[in-house]
């Protein structure tokens, strides 16, 4: 039994399109998956939900098995210090609010490496304004998640052979930005974060969808759309829910035959 | 330098302070019979010359000082003068060196204090006969040292590295390493010969376990000294086995080569397939001839050789959370050889991309539902729909036979498990925990027919006629299947009593007990083996029952008479009131297999529940007890060698003991150590005669004892003796084992002379600064050595603060009122003149 294109040639899976169609007319209120973004604001809680990304949880929703909600949650800092973690297993976060966590409290800092250590995934992304210190403060996050710990975390750009690039679409290579690489974290034989070298999921937004050519080519110099991106976040959402599951030797015959 | 020595901030607040108060007071005064503004003209003028007498009570300091440390600092040194080092010359140069130190030390208001190691022998050693003088006892020596109290001293060592037992230093280095590198600053300086030809074995990595099945691999790290670097070699490494008659068993011999050029290489060994049991094997390099120091030719390392691993077979409906971290566990066990199949997309999705961009791989259930199944030993189901993917009756009814044929099911819920089809229909019903009038199902409102789909498939049941009220997870289409799962809901775990007087439900904790002895340690309450899990709050999602579903289940009624372990309490937030009762995690004992049940999506939460440093502890640790109780076997030991040494001093007739082991059942040690019991060599041995050392946080007890060879009968000078415990709690019961262990012999000073590498093994054992003296010219060692210790001096903290670096306040401007403070009296008490004669300057008015 195969379950994809193939599968609709039974009709088995005429039914199937019917009920995903009755489907769409129904708004959803238990997605498993959504955007958790970790605000640097002194709010001490989390934010309600917002609409912020209809297309990208519809790219989702049509092309994978996983319920992810159009909706953004804000989570604010001084909750991680209580400390209180986020509903989601994965935080959305830019360098500004690294250097805050870095460099406001230790409780803080401690408290969310050890969130990252527990099996939390980051998400960095590139502010608009470039960090000049954005190495330092990479390494620093590294360094302070392997504090007291003899497993050492690090930064190393994604090689073509990382789950990233084969979870789910198989990509070759990711955008760079500026001579910037995508890069992921690793930390006692997992990946625990990734770091995105330009703004994305703010380009990803239902207002910023169609503009992504034009942002990614002010930003960085080179032009990129919206569906591409979208792909690159399905290949990151699997990684996070699925950890190295592709490289699983039973899957990597059939990946590399297809990858030749 | 200059000091000034003024006032402080304080006093010169407090100075302003009185000055004004006698101000107004004296000026209040006056107003009372003066004329008012000349009463406060009087009080000004007046207070102006008296005060620079104030000043006189706090003069200006000026002076000119050093900066130097608050209080005196020490260097201290620990001098190797074993014969290896005055045999080499390398003694006469460490003195020399101590004499340069010797007069830096002067200049930087510093002592010198220096040990011999020839003075600590007695110091360590328990007993009272001296060793004899050309034996090192260099570690031995180095560690009651470094004992000491040094506060923020730095200590230096000279020393060749000799010593007089050969030892495992990379024992558990990782672990003693970082407690030992905080505090003061420490050098080693390495003095060995020019010329010193070794090849020496550094270290050996194995995973320290495994199967029977399998062929245990090694992999030994071997280098060489610098002399012999230009040079290619090829050299036979040997590991083996010591046998109960003292004879050697060698395993594997491996020829491997040094390249030109290469200082170090590692040496990959495949050992032959072995039978359970835990063995000490060492790993033995055939000593070339031009190998000056042969001690460190040996290695000793343990494995544990396991039964079979276990097979897992692990479906996951849709990536999720609670997907990510089962996974992660299950990886996490070397036990376990895992085969995965994640639905990463529904059959509903339309992807216009073609397969070849694609990851994917079709779901081979034909193959695994009728050939492979009974090659696992679990089956682990996470929300999975089941009737869907195994859409063939067969499958299912394989599913169903594996179960009752001995196998294990671990059911984790979620939105996609337990459709209306899968219990109603499916046959996986005779193996559920409960009927289906206990589930309610999204389309099982009161008016909802029960029709059956005749084809008997997934879409049993379902028709337009009936369609589900949509609540949950619309969007998915298993929905309409008839889920029974609610959104997110809040409530609280509650592990069911174990005092119950059921006897299954008794009978299941002690088994559960039995297979895992470290619930005991875990959680403190014996009778609570859960109760790590008592009260977690969660927000999670849940399968609708029946309202008296919780009830239930403690009853006779339930279809396979499982256990209910844990129950939910929903709760309402604002007044935390129970609202409804809900099983959470079930256990059931179809046929000869178990099943296991947990009937959430979220259980990942259970990472984060605990601030602990350990990574997701508690999540961990549940999952541990589950997969125990599901494969009928301990996965992880209560008690465990990590390792045991032997080593003979014959010289002093001191036999030198070190076990470590590790597990749960340690955290029990203390509470009654007498009912520890050892056994080295044929000989008893309680815990008292023991040092003893027990790491909670890892788990680990170390014990260490120098005992009189006489209290054993002549044949202890053999290569191996037996090494046992037995232990007793009312925890985990009886645990004992028993081990061969080699008998490492001490060597003289003229047998191991200095070695690089155990020098530089023991500056990283024990948090040491490394300069190794070879290819270093004298005047360049002694420049190290006086900018190491300068830069110490210098980096220190607690120096007396220099006033020039003490920023200008506003009172410094003023600080004229105490340099010249005579003439501004003088000038100041013109103003005295104006006062008294002031009816004549102003006049008859005043």
């Amino acid at each position: 039994m195969r379950f994809y294109f193939d599968s609709f040639k039974n009709s088995k899976s005429i039914v199937w399109m019917c009920l995903v169609l009755f489907s769409c007319f129904n708004d959803s209120h238990a997605d498993s998956v959504w955007v958790t973004h970790l605000n640097s604001g002194t709010t001490k809680g989390v934010s309600e939900f917002t609409s912020e990304y209809k297309n990208l949880s519809s790219a989702i929703k049509s092309k994978t098995s996983i319920e992810m909600s159009d909706k953004l949650q804000e989570f604010y800092l001084p909750k991680f210090a209580q400390p209180s973690f986020p509903e989601q297993g994965w935080v959305f976060a830019n360098m500004f609010t690294i250097s805050k966590i870095l460099d406001t409290s230790s409780s803080l800092s401690s408290y969310f490496s050890q969130w990252l250590r527990q099996g939390g995934f980051l998400v960095l992304e590139e502010d608009v304004e470039r960090n000049s210190k954005e190495e330092s403060l990479m390494e620093r996050l590294a360094e302070r998640i392997s504090y007291r710990s003899d497993v050492r975390a690090r930064w190393r750009e994604v090689p073509v052979e990382h789950e990233l690039m084969r979870s789910f679409f198989l990509h070759t290579s990711f955008p760079s930005c500026k001579n910037r690489m995508w890069k992921v974290l690793e930390y006692d034989q997992r990946t625990v974060g990734v770091y995105a070298p330009f703004p994305w999921m703010e380009w990803l937004k239902d207002r910023n969808w169609s503009n992504v050519p034009e942002l990614s080519k002010r930003v960085c110099e080179q032009s990129m759309d919206a569906d591409f991106l979208s792909k690159i976040f399905v290949n990151m959402v699997m990684t996070a829910l699925t950890t190295d599951y592709k490289m699983d030797q039973i899957h990597l015959p059939e990946i590399l035959k297809r990858l030749q | 330098m200059l000091h000034d020595y003024g006032f402080d901030n304080v006093w010169r607040m407090i100075f302003v302070f009185v000055f004004l108060l006698l101000f107004l007071v004296y000026g209040w005064i006056l107003s009372r019979r003066e004329k008012f503004w000349w009463a406060w003209l009087t009080a000004a003028l007046r207070l102006m010359w008296i005060a620079p007498l104030l000043f006189l009570m706090w003069p200006k300091k000026i002076g000119i000082g050093i900066d130097q440390p608050l209080r005196s600092r020490n260097l201290y040194i620990l001098l190797d003068d074993s014969r290896s080092m005055q045999l080499s010359g390398a003694l006469e140069k460490a003195q020399s060196k101590i004499e340069i130190l010797k007069r830096s030390c002067e200049e930087l208001a510093c002592n010198v204090e220096i040990k011999k190691l020839s003075e600590f022998r007695n110091g360590v050693r328990t007993s009272d006969e001296e060793a004899p003088l050309d034996y090192t006892y260099m570690e031995e020596s180095l560690a009651f040292w470094l004992a000491a109290k040094f506060e923020n001293d730095p200590v230096l060592v000279f020393s060749d590295g000799g010593d007089h037992l050969s030892r495992n230093l990379d024992v558990k280095l990782d672990v003693i390493t970082p407690k030992i590198r905080e505090g003061a600053s420490k050098l080693y300086l390495y003095l060995g010969s020019e010329k010193e030809s070794n090849y020496a074995i550094t270290n050996s990595r194995s995973l320290g376990l495994s199967f029977s099945n399998q062929k245990p691999s090694v992999e030994v790290s071997l280098q060489r000294s610098d002399d012999l670097i230009d040079t290619q070699r090829n050299l036979q490494i040997q590991i083996y086995a010591i046998r109960p008659d003292n004879s050697e068993q060698i395993l594997v011999t491996q020829s491997f080569r040094f390249q030109k050029g290469e200082r170090s290489v590692d040496v990959g060994l495949d050992l032959p397939v072995m039978t359970k049991g835990q063995y000490m094997l060492y790993a033995r390099l055939l000593t070339p001839p031009e190998d000056r120091v042969v001690w460190d030719n040996h290695h000793a390392f343990m494995i544990k050789i396991l039964p079979n691993t276990v097979g897992l077979l692990h479906l996951l409906g849709a990536p999720s959370w609670d997907g990510r971290f089962l996974r992660r566990y299950i990886k996490s066990e070397i036990k376990y050889d895992t085969v995965s199949f994640y639905i990463l997309r529904d059959p509903t999705d339309l992807i216009p991309e073609k397969d070849r961009e694609l990851s994917l791989i079709p779901f081979p259930v034909e193959r695994l539902f009728t050939k492979e199944l009974s090659r696992f030993k679990v089956l682990i189901m996470q929300n999975f729909a089941l009737s869907y993917f195994l859409d063939q009756e067969e499958y299912r009814n394989n599913l169903v036979r594996f179960v009752k044929d001995g196998g294990g099911l671990l059911f984790i819920g979620g939105p996609r498990a337990l459709l209306r089809h899968d219990v109603q229909n499916s046959s996986l019903k005779e193996i559920l925990p409960f009927s289906e009038d206990q589930i309610r199902f999204t389309d099982s409102n009161e008016k909802a027919s029960t029709r059956k789909d005749s084809a008997g498939g997934p879409f049993a049941g379902f028709g337009l006629g009936r369609m589900p009220y949509l609540n949950m997870h619309s969007s998915s289409a298993f929905s309409f299947m008839g889920s029974s799962w609610n959104s997110s809901l809040n409530f609280r775990l509650k592990v069911d009593d174990l005092d119950d007087s059921e006897q299954k439900r008794i009978s299941f904790w002690a088994e559960l007990q039995s297979l895992a002895p470290e619930l005991e340690g875990v959680f403190p309450n014996s009778k609570n083996a859960w109760s790590g899990l008592q009260d977690v709050s969660f927000a999670s999602t849940l399968p609708k029952v029946k309202e008296d579903f919780a009830n239930e289940i403690d009853g006779t009624q339930m279809v396979q008479d499982p256990l209910n372990l844990i129950h939910a309490e929903i709760f309402d937030k604002k007044n935390s009131t129970v609202q409804e009762k809900r099983p959470f995690v079930m256990a059931s004992f179809p046929g000869k297999g178990r099943a296991l049940w947990i009937l959430s999506d979220e259980i990942w939460k259970l990472a984060n529940q605990t601030p602990e440093l350990a990574s997701r502890g508690l999540y961990t640790r549940f999952m541990q007890m589950v997969f125990q109780w599901l494969l009928k076997e301990d996965l992880r030991p209560a008690l465990q060698w990590q390792t045991a040494s032997l080593q003979l001093d014959s010289r002093s007739d001191l036999m030198g003991l070190r076990l470590e082991l590790s597990g749960p059942a340690v955290l029990e040690f203390e509470s009654n150590p007498k009912l520890w019991s050892w056994n080295i060599c044929g000989k008893n041995f309680d815990s008292s005669q023991f040092k003893v050392d027990v790491d909670k946080a890892m788990e680990s007890l170390v014990l260490e004892a120098d005992v009189k060879t006489s209290i054993w009968p002549s044949s202890i000078k053999r290569k191996a003796c037996s090494v046992a415990y037995e232990a007793q709690s009312p925890a985990f019961g009886n645990l004992k084992s028993e081990m061969l262990v080699g008998v490492q012999q001490s060597m003289s000073d003229e047998e191991f002379a200095g070695s690089e590498w155990n020098a530089r093994s023991l500056a990283k054992k024990y948090g040491m600064e490394w300069i190794n003296s070879r290819g270093i010219s004298s005047g360049n060692l002694e420049e190290q050595l006086v900018t190491w210790i300068k830069g110490f001096m210098v980096g220190d903290k607690e120096f007396i603060k220099s006033p020039t670096e003490r920023s200008l306040s506003y009172w410094d401007y003023f600080h004229w009122l105490n340099g010249y403070w005579l003439s501004w009296i003088l000038f100041f008490m013109i103003l005295e003149v104006v006062v008294q004669r002031r009816k004549w300057i102003f006049g008859a008015r005043l």
